[in-house]
């Protein structure tokens, strides 16, 4: 065996790989400790910008919500409301709480899927296994409503594609006793399970400035401190008429990111119950009319989805097919700003735990 | 008759067809805490037989000739230090004065075979987990040489049938030396590299550590040394803790020996479950913080438990 | 000492997942036990050939372009490409006479490409759910 000296390895965080999702990235590494981290995004770019510069509106609905896998609700909801933005479009109120309602169960769906895979990736095998076992529960819930598990292609321009049923409204109470359940069974067994709470305190600790100079949104700014939430400060759809708190820790490490995920699943199930208990009569679709083929006009529309914040900035110029659609994904910067750098100085080890308590989305970050 | 010790029983195929069952009851009962199903029981047969049938590829910077000796000689380390271990009576087929630090040394050479192979992978991620390896093996090698030596060091005897004789006079050492129990199983845990503590191969951070370059009956047999680790290691614990095939009440001749055997290995499988229950609770944890906890808790549990021992001889109670 | 009881509890009470060996496990072992298609499903397409008029709507939706027509008993009808289509119903909703449905059958496995481009005929049977 040659002697060799060597100063430091390159590991791939590759593409094929349990912990990365399919995210390449390289790591400089002396040892144990991480020397620097290069993100080399696209593994998973679609095109989907481009892809919708060649079909109308109705078909851009159904095709948008494969931008985000794990929270497929949130884009179809910000395409539909920029395009009704654009049109000046008035919701009835039955098909703004439904799309509440639907963009509510996204958000605890994406926020159990990022418990079962942060599990995996720290060896927490059983975590993983329970959580995916939990995810059923409202995946049936999207079958029931949708027709269709993951991708449900359920809010369109105008309203939803369908009414729900009393089934739903049934089966959605019993999948959220459930879940609060579940809840207090994962409190124990994950959030204060002594070695998850070794591996996730202290790691990966943002402040305040460095969030918001990063351009972190959604629980990864909140957990700086920072009380920001676009459901309260610019509100859309029936947020209005709810009540919620804003969750926000001191901490910045991503124990803080991970408890404020848990409190953020507790607030959307009881958000969901208020929107039940209140549903109103009427109809829940306002039909476009050949207007459709000669929107024109631009409009901007933000919205808080699973990772933070997303916004559609959508540019029409009087033909069927819209001019530009720029998709403001919130993953690309917690993979490209936040991940490099607080990879830098920290350990092996420490890699997956800091990538997936910024919960970031391959498929979002490269669209 | 020794051929037959050493081949048939309790030697290599009777060691590969509990370790195979070991491995079913391993992943059987995780999965039902986990909630789910579960293999079935020819699951672990099935997927030898696979492995085996597969090409085997080896690296083209790495030796072949080691390569291939590893996995072998690591089963080869496994089988010999089981056939130690007295199953149905207090002598094993081949006693000596000495053979618990025998033992105890070729359980802890699958450790640094991996090492081996991980460094002979030429892979970034086979240097990784070896070196990891070998610095885990820092961190729970002393405290499991401690915890097993202790029986030795209340009777004053030195080998493996000497302690029976003395489980099967007085009570078993687990009411004498619970502390010792306990560092024992979760250091085997840190040896057999099983969660929480299997740093060493952790696939979703380097996708295999040594494993990554076997494939096919050379990954069989590096399985393999570690299922038998996983029996033999518990099988130890059990002969040295609970008593081995020591039963209340006497049957005679061969059906005793029958009776005993069942019930070593019904406690062997009581310490896999203590293994198991601890797999299905914790997740991983970082490598230092292993070395932080064994330096931490696991020395200090053992050497309180010595030092009430050689209070107690020097007291005369013992 | 307060820290020291709660790291002990942090540390023992996840073994408390040993009551999952009593429970049943939450796995459903298909094919022999599954749960039932909901209704209104997206599964695939059923073709009323009476009431299809040919009208090429259906085609113009697809977003993937997976319906094409065909010549089949002297008219235009449509055939669906199972393997481009992604099973969002648009065809169904802009279809002006409400001939082409998505039904609840779930199980369209084939081991070649070929099959999978269903026709008219294949199309108009009845769907097993």
């Amino acid at each position: 065996m040659e002697e060799r000296e060597i100063a430091f390895l390159t590991i791939p965080f590759g593409p094929q790989h349990p912990a990365s999702g399919h995210f390449h990235a390289l790591l400089k590494v002396d040892g144990e400790t991480v020397l620097g981290l290069e993100p080399h995004p696209g593994y998973l770019h679609r095109g989907f910008e481009k892809l919708m510069e060649y079909r109308v509106h109705p078909q851009n609905c159904v095709l948008v919500d494969r931008a985000d896998v794990l929270d497929p609700f949130s884009c179809e909801l910000g395409y539909a409301n920029a395009i009704e933005k654009i049109a000046g479009l008035e919701i009835p109120q039955r098909g703004r709480y439904i799309r509440t309602i639907m963009a509510e169960l996204g958000r605890i769906l994406s926020h159990i899927t990022w418990i079962g895979v942060l599990s995996m990736v720290l060896g927490f095998d059983s975590a993983n296994k329970i959580a995916w076992g939990d995810r059923e529960k409202i995946l049936r819930l999207n079958e029931i409503a949708t027709g269709g598990r993951l991708y449900p292609c359920y809010l369109c321009i105008g309203g939803v594609r369908r009414d729900i049923s009393q089934e739903f409204v049934d089966e959605t109470s019993k999948a959220l006793d459930y879940l609060e359940g579940q809840l207090s069974f994962y409190d124990y067994f994950v959030f204060k399970n002594e070695t998850f709470v070794m591996r996730m305190e202290k790691v990966g600790r943002m402040s305040a400035e460095e969030a918001i100079d990063l351009g972190a949104t959604g629980p990864n700014l909140r957990a700086c401190g920072i009380d920001y939430d676009v459901r309260k400060d610019e509100p859309y759809e029936a947020y209005p008429e709810v009540e919620f708190n804003v969750i926000t820790r001191e901490e910045g490490d991503a124990y803080a990111r991970s408890l404020c995920r848990r409190d953020e699943i507790a607030e959307s199930i009881s958000i969901v119950r208020q929107l039940l208990k209140n549903l109103p009569d009427g109809s829940y679709r306002v039909e476009l009319g050949p207007e459709c083929i000669t929107l024109e006009g631009e409009s901007y529309f933000c919205l808080e989805s699973a990772r933070g914040e997303k916004c559609f900035h959508v540019v029409s110029d009087g033909s069927p097919c819209p001019y530009r659609v720029k998709i403001r994904a919130p993953s690309f910067l917690h993979t490209l700003t936040e991940f490099p750098y607080l990879a830098k100085g920290s350990t092996i080890a420490d890699i997956p735990a800091i990538y997936w308590s910024l919960d970031s989305c391959p498929a979002d970050m490269d669209r | 008759m020794s051929i037959f010790y050493l081949i048939v029983f309790p030697g290599f195929i009777s060691l590969f067809l509990f370790s195979l069952l070991c491995e079913y009851i391993d992943r059987k009962v995780t999965a039902r805490l986990q909630s789910r199903v579960g293999p079935p029981f020819y699951q672990p047969w099935a997927d030898f037989i696979k492995l085996m049938s597969k090409e085997s590829l080896v690296p083209t910077m790495a030796d072949r000739k080691r390569f291939t000796a590893i996995p072998i000689f690591g089963v080869a380390a496994v089988v010999t230090a089981f056939i130690y271990i007295p199953l149905w009576s207090t002598e094993s087929p081949f006693p000596f004065t000495g053979d618990i630090v025998v033992v105890i040394y070729l359980l802890s050479l699958p450790t640094l075979l991996l090492f081996l192979a991980g460094w002979h992978s030429t892979n970034v991620f086979g240097t990784i987990g070896a070196t990891r390896g070998i610095t885990q093996l820092f961190g729970y090698e002393v405290p499991f040489l401690l915890a097993l030596l202790s029986p030795a060091l209340v009777t004053g005897i030195w080998s493996l049938s000497g302690i029976l004789n003395y489980q099967v006079e007085h009570t078993w050492f687990i009411a004498y030396l619970p502390l010792s129990f306990i560092v024992a199983i979760i250091s085997l845990a840190g040896k057999l590299e099983r969660i929480p503590f299997d740093i060493p191969h952790a696939a979703q951070e380097i996708a295999g550590g040594p494993f990554t370059e076997y494939s096919g009956a050379r990954l069989a047999l590096m399985h393999l040394m570690l299922d038998m680790e996983l029996f033999a290691g518990s099988a130890l614990i059990a002969a040295l803790f609970l008593g081995g095939f020591d039963y209340i009440g006497v049957i005679a001749g061969l059906a005793g020996s029958v009776v005993g055997f069942i019930l070593f290995l019904i406690k062997t499988f009581i310490v896999l479950f203590i293994l198991i229950c601890i797999k299905a609770a914790f997740a991983r944890i970082r490598i230092d913080q292993v070395i932080n906890m064994s330096l931490r808790w696991l020395a200090p549990m053992v050497v309180i438990q010595l030092l009430v021992i050689v209070g107690l001889k020097f007291a005369g109670v013992l | 000492m307060a820290y020291l009881t709660d790291k002990l509890w942090r540390t023992f009470k996840p073994f408390l997942i040993l009551k999952n060996l009593f429970r049943k496990p939450m796995t459903l072992q298909f094919p022999y036990e599954s749960l039932p298609p909901v209704e209104g499903y997206r599964g695939r397409h059923v073709l009323d050939l009476d009431k299809c008029t040919g009208c090429f709507i259906c085609c113009m939706i697809c977003p993937n372009k997976a319906i094409g027509l065909v010549d089949f008993r002297g008219r235009k009808y449509p055939q669906v490409d199972l393997g481009k289509c992604c099973f969002c119903q648009l065809c169904e909703e802009y279809c002006s006479v409400k001939a082409i449905k998505l039904s609840k059958e779930a199980m369209m496995v084939t081991m070649d490409k070929e099959s999978a481009i269903l026709g008219p005929e294949a199309l108009s049977k009845t769907p097993t759910q």
